[in-house]
């Protein structure tokens, strides 16, 4: 079993998550629960929280019809918010939300 | 052991569990429901036992951050040393996260004003197609 540090540089959190077609969380390391938030919007919330809100995330979905990208958002308003991460999935055409049948997640940064 | 590390070995120690319970919450400000999800792995840590803190550790670190000139975490060993929770029922697990995970205004002040903001449901009772996933809303 490995140790980590506080300041570890590893991946801290990620799931693996299907929206369309009912919600399911498939996999995931430090996450407590998946809030679905609307169409192609999911709060991944931390089991352990980040030390700050200075963490780096990336989400990716499954590509269909070659039309779909993933944007990764943080939310910041009012405040930082180090035990969850808002992540969103759209579509390239528009730009609107879009549910996806593999929508993950990955969180980078130090744990509190 | 840290929580980080005790999640990492509860993982490779425990089944997930995936509970039949979500949750539907709501406020003035949203613009449509948002549903919890219970995640399979901590619902299983939290029916085991011996991992996850008290609740309230997350809301003394909530109250932290929500300091205007919060900059990071300095009580992170609230996670790690405080005694840890027992093992738990399914329904009190799913508690513990609509406690930890569910927004506090919101879970507090539940059955006040014209609607309830919040609900506890079966996942089948959720809508599979979510053409109108945007309109959704709790009933009165």
């Amino acid at each position: 079993m490995s140790s980590f540090s506080p300041n570890h540089h590893g991946i801290t959190c990620w799931s693996n998550n299907r929206q369309e077609g009912g919600f399911l969380v498939r996999d995931s390391f430090n996450t407590s629960s998946v809030s679905d938030m609307g169409t192609g919007s999911q709060n991944t919330n931390f089991a352990n929280n980040m030390a700050n809100a200075n963490y780096s995330a990336a989400s990716i979905v499954d590509r269909r019809s070659g039309v779909r990208t993933s944007h990764g958002t943080l939310e910041y308003n009012p405040s930082p918010q180090t035990n969850y991460c808002r992540h969103e999935a759209r579509n390239n055409n528009g730009g609107n939300t879009s549910d996806a049948a593999y929508h993950c997640f990955a969180c980078y940064g130090d744990i509190a | 052991m840290r929580l980080f590390d005790r999640l990492i070995d509860a993982k490779q120690r425990l089944e997930p569990y995936q509970t039949q319970y979500a949750v539907v919450y709501e406020d003035a400000d949203m613009d449509t429901c948002a549903v919890m999800h219970p995640d399979p792995h901590a619902m299983a840590a939290l029916m085991a036992g011996g991992v996850f803190p008290p609740v309230w550790v997350y809301w003394e670190l909530a109250k932290d951050e929500a300091q205007p000139d919060f900059k990071k975490h300095t009580r992170g060993y609230l996670l790690h040393d405080t005694p840890r929770e027992p093992a738990k029922t399914e329904e009190e697990a799913v508690l513990y996260l609509v406690m930890k995970d569910v927004p506090q205004h919101i879970w507090r002040n539940w059955d006040s004003g014209n609607k309830p903001k919040m609900a506890i449901c079966k996942r089948e009772q959720l809508p599979v197609d979510r053409t109108f996933r945007n309109t959704w809303r709790l009933a009165a």
